[in-house]
C-alpha cells in the first residue's frame, strides 16, 4: 500500500538524517575519526576532541538540521496552500520581515549586548509580517491575493534592509549586516538552537497540524470549505506557523534560500502528490540537504568559510533546473 | 436522510454584513423551494440565471443577504460547517485538481469530513481511513466506474474520466443531499446516461439529488422536479410534464418548440445499450 511505502520512507529518511548527522562530525579544520565519536559518545574522549564535538560541530549539525526541516515543511506546506510549485516558505514575507528585524537589531548595536535580542527581534518582526499581510488581505482571499500581499509585505522588509544598510554608520556594520544576510550556521553554540527550537517546533507543529485540510485545498477552495475545512483559518494557521518557523530559523542562522523550494519537489517523487504526505518527508530532506551541505562545507578547504546560505543557492538552483528538465516528472498539472 | 428547505433567499454581492445593498442587483431573488429526499430535482434557465449561486447557497458557500437554508430535520443544524459537510456534498462546475494526484487519493478526500480529525493526517503512512472509509471510496469508485482508474494520475485521465473521478469524490462524502453543478456538462452521450442513471439510483437510495443541468430531453426524462430559473427567479417548478409546456420554455430560454404534439419524433431519444 501507498501507506506503508510512505511510513517506510520516512523511517529511511530519518535514518538518514542520522547517519548524515554522525558522518557530518568528522567533517571540518580538526582531525576527528569515529573512534574519536564513540568514545566521545562513551564519554571516554579527550577533553579537546569533545569540546570540539560537543561544543561547536553538534550544536550547529543540530541548528542545520533543524532549520532545514522547517524549511523543507515549511515549502511544502505554502506550496500547498497556495497551490503553486513557485512558492517557497519565504513567499508570504516572513524571511524577509525576520531579517529586517535582526538587521535593525544589528544595525543598533544590540546583538553583541543582548544575546536575546536578534532571535526575539527576528521573530517579532516575522509575526508583525503576518500582521501586515492580514491587514493588505483582509481576511479569506484568493491565493494570488495573498502571494501579492505576500510579495508586498518582502519587499517592504528588503527595502528596510536596503535602508540599514545604506545608512549603516560604518563598513563593519554593513560587512556585518551583509554576512549575516548571506546565512551560515558557523559559530553556532547550543544556545542559538535553544532560541531556534520553540519557534520552530510551534510552528512545525501548526503546518504538521494542517496536512489534511491542505490536502482538501488541492480540489479548489469551495470544495474544501463543503468538505468542512475553515479555509480562512487555514490560511492564517500556515501564515503563523511559516512566521514562528522561519522566523525563528532566520533569526539563527540568517537567510539560505532553495532549500524550501527543492525539498518540496524531491518529497513529492517520493511520495506523491498528496500534500498531507509530502508535509514529513520534505522536511526530512530539507533537513538532510542542509546537513550535508554543511559538511561540505566543512571539508571544502577555503580561506574563508562558504556561507550555506551560499553554496544552498548553489546546490539548489541546478537541481531544480534537473527536476524542471523537459523529459522530467511533472511538478503540478500542466 | 433529511430535505433541504429553501426559504426566501436573496444574494447580493458584498459581504453579508453590509446587508442587502438595495443599489445592487441581487444574483439570486426571493428563492423558496424545496430538495425533497428521494427526488432528483433538476435547476435549469438559461447562462446567468442563477443556478450556480442557487446551489453554491443551498451549499453554504455563500451567507445569503436575507432568507435562510434550513434542513427538514430541525435537529440538524445548518450553520455549523462540519454538520453540513456530512450531510451535503458539493461538486463545483468547473473543477480542476491542481496536483496531479492518483484518482484514489482524490476520491479518498471526499471522506475528510468523517475523519478524526487532522492529527492523524501529520504522520505519512499513519492510515487514518477507517474500514467504512474504504468502503465507501471503493463503493463510490464503483459507482462512478472508475475502479480500473484508481491508480492513475488524474491528470492522465480524459476529460469525461476525470469529471467521474470527482464526481465519485462526491459519492464518497455518503452524503444525503447532493448538489452538483453541471454533472455531466463534459461528457459523451453514453456517459451522460451512465452518470443520469447513477444519479437516479442515488435518489432511489433516498438521497436529495439536485443538478443544474441544460439539457431538456435528459432533465425531462429523469428528474420527479423541475426547477426553472430566470434572471434570479424561480420561474416555475414541479413535474418535468408541468414545466416543460411552450410558454414556459419560451419565457424562460427564448426558444420555441417547433411541434410539441409529436416531439418524440423531433428529438433524439438515447438510452444506454444494454449487453
Amino acid at each position: 500500500m501507498a501507506m506503508q511505502r510512505n511510513f517506510n520512507i520516512s523511517i529511511i529518511l530519518i535514518g538518514l538524517l542520522a547517519v548524515t548527522s554522525i558522518l557530518s562530525l568528522l567533517f571540518g579544520a580538526a582531525e576527528i575519526s569515529l573512534r574519536n565519536i564513540f568514545d566521545w559518545i562513551s564519554g571516554q574522549g579527550e577533553p579537546m576532541q569533545a569540546i570540539i564535538l560537543g561544543d561547536i560541530r553538534a550544536p550547529r549539525i543540530t541548528l542545520a538540521a533543524l532549520v532545514g526541516f522547517v524549511l523543507g515543511l515549511g515549502g511544502a506546506s505554502v506550496q500547498g496552500l497556495l497551490r503553486n510549485p513557485l512558492a517557497e516558505p519565504s513567499l508570504l514575507g516572513a524571511s524577509n520581515a525576520a531579517a529586517l528585524g535582526a538587521v535593525l537589531v544589528i544595525y543598533l548595536g544590540l546583538a553583541t549586548t543582548v544575546s536575546y535580542a536578534v532571535p526575539i527581534a527576528a521573530s517579532l518582526a516575522a509575526l508583525a509580517s503576518v500582521g501586515l499581510l492580514a491587514l493588505f488581505t483582509g481576511g479569506h482571499v484568493s491565493s494570488i491575493r495573498l502571494i501579492l500581499a505576500g510579495f508586498a509585505v518582502s519587499a517592504l522588509a528588503g527595502a528596510g534592509i536596503a535602508l540599514a544598510l545604506n545608512l549603516s554608520p560604518n563598513v563593519f556594520a554593513a560587512l556585518e549586516i551583509s554576512f549575516w544576510l548571506l546565512g551560515a550556521v558557523e559559530n553556532s553554540s547550543w544556545q542559538h538552537v535553544y532560541l531556534a527550537l520553540p519557534g520552530c517546533l510551534v510552528g512545525a507543529l501548526l503546518m504538521l497540524g494542517s496536512a489534511k485540510s491542505l490536502n482538501a485545498l488541492s480540489l479548489g477552495d469551495d470544495v474544501a470549505r463543503s468538505l468542512g475545512v475553515g479555509v480562512t483559518g487555514l490560511q492564517w494557521r500556515i501564515s503563523i506557523g511559516l512566521a514562528l518557523a522561519i522566523g525563528s530559523a532566520v533569526a539563527a542562522t540568517g537567510v539560505i534560500g532553495f532549500v524550501g523550494l527543492v525539498a518540496p519537489h524531491m518529497a513529492r517523487r517520493l511520495t506523491g502528490y498528496s500534500i498531507s504526505r509530502s508535509l514529513l518527508v520534505s522536511g526530512l530532506l530539507g533537513a538532510i540537504l542542509l546537513v550535508a551541505g554543511d559538511s561540505l562545507i566543512r571539508s571544502l578547504p577555503t580561506q574563508t568559510e562558504l556561507k550555506l546560505g551560499v553554496l544552498t543557492a548553489f546546490l539548489g538552483v541546478p537541481m531544480l533546473l534537473y527536476l524542471l528538465r523537459p523529459r522530467g516528472s511533472k511538478l503540478v498539472q500542466e | 436522510m433529511t430535505n433541504l428547505h429553501i426559504e426566501k433567499l436573496t444574494y447580493s454581492f458584498g459581504p453579508a454584513s453590509r446587508g442587502y445593498n438595495k443599489s445592487e442587483t441581487p444574483i439570486v431573488t426571493d428563492i423558496n423551494c424545496e430538495f425533497v429526499a428521494g427526488q432528483l430535482t433538476s435547476i435549469m434557465g438559461p447562462n446567468g440565471a442563477g443556478k450556480t449561486t442557487a446551489l453554491k447557497l443551498a451549499a453554504g458557500l455563500l451567507e445569503p443577504s436575507q432568507g435562510y437554508i434550513r434542513f427538514g430535520d430541525p435537529t440538524i443544524d445548518f450553520k455549523d460547517a462540519s454538520v453540513r459537510a456530512r450531510r451535503i456534498a458539493y461538486l463545483p462546475q468547473f473543477q480542476s485538481v491542481v496536483w496531479p494526484m492518483l484518482v484514489r487519493e482524490v476520491v479518498a478526500l471526499g471522506r475528510l469530513p468523517h475523519a478524526a480529525g487532522n492529527i492523524s493526517g501529520m504522520v505519512p503512512g499513519f492510515n487514518s481511513l477507517r474500514a467504512d472509509d474504504e468502503e465507501a471510496i471503493n463503493d463510490a469508485m464503483v459507482q462512478a466506474n472508475i475502479l480500473k482508474l484508481q491508480d492513475r494520475a488524474i491528470d492522465s485521465l480524459s476529460g469525461g474520466e476525470q469529471a467521474r473521478v470527482l464526481l465519485a469524490r462526491a459519492l464518497a462524502t455518503q452524503a444525503d443531499i447532493f448538489l452538483l453543478d453541471e454533472p455531466i456538462q463534459s461528457l459523451d452521450p453514453a456517459g451522460q446516461l451512465e452518470v443520469m442513471n447513477l444519479l437516479q439510483g442515488l435518489a432511489q437510495q433516498g438521497k436529495a439529488v439536485v443538478i443544474s443541468i441544460h439539457d431538456m430531453n435528459l432533465a425531462a426524462h429523469y428528474s420527479d422536479q423541475v426547477i426553472l430559473m430566470r434572471a434570479g427567479k424561480i420561474h416555475c417548478f414541479g413535474a418535468p410534464q408541468d414545466v416543460f409546456t411552450s410558454p414556459n420554455i419560451r419565457g424562460v430560454f427564448d426558444v420555441q418548440i417547433l411541434s410539441a404534439a409529436d416531439r418524440n419524433e423531433q428529438l433524439i431519444q438515447l438510452d444506454l445499450i444494454k449487453d
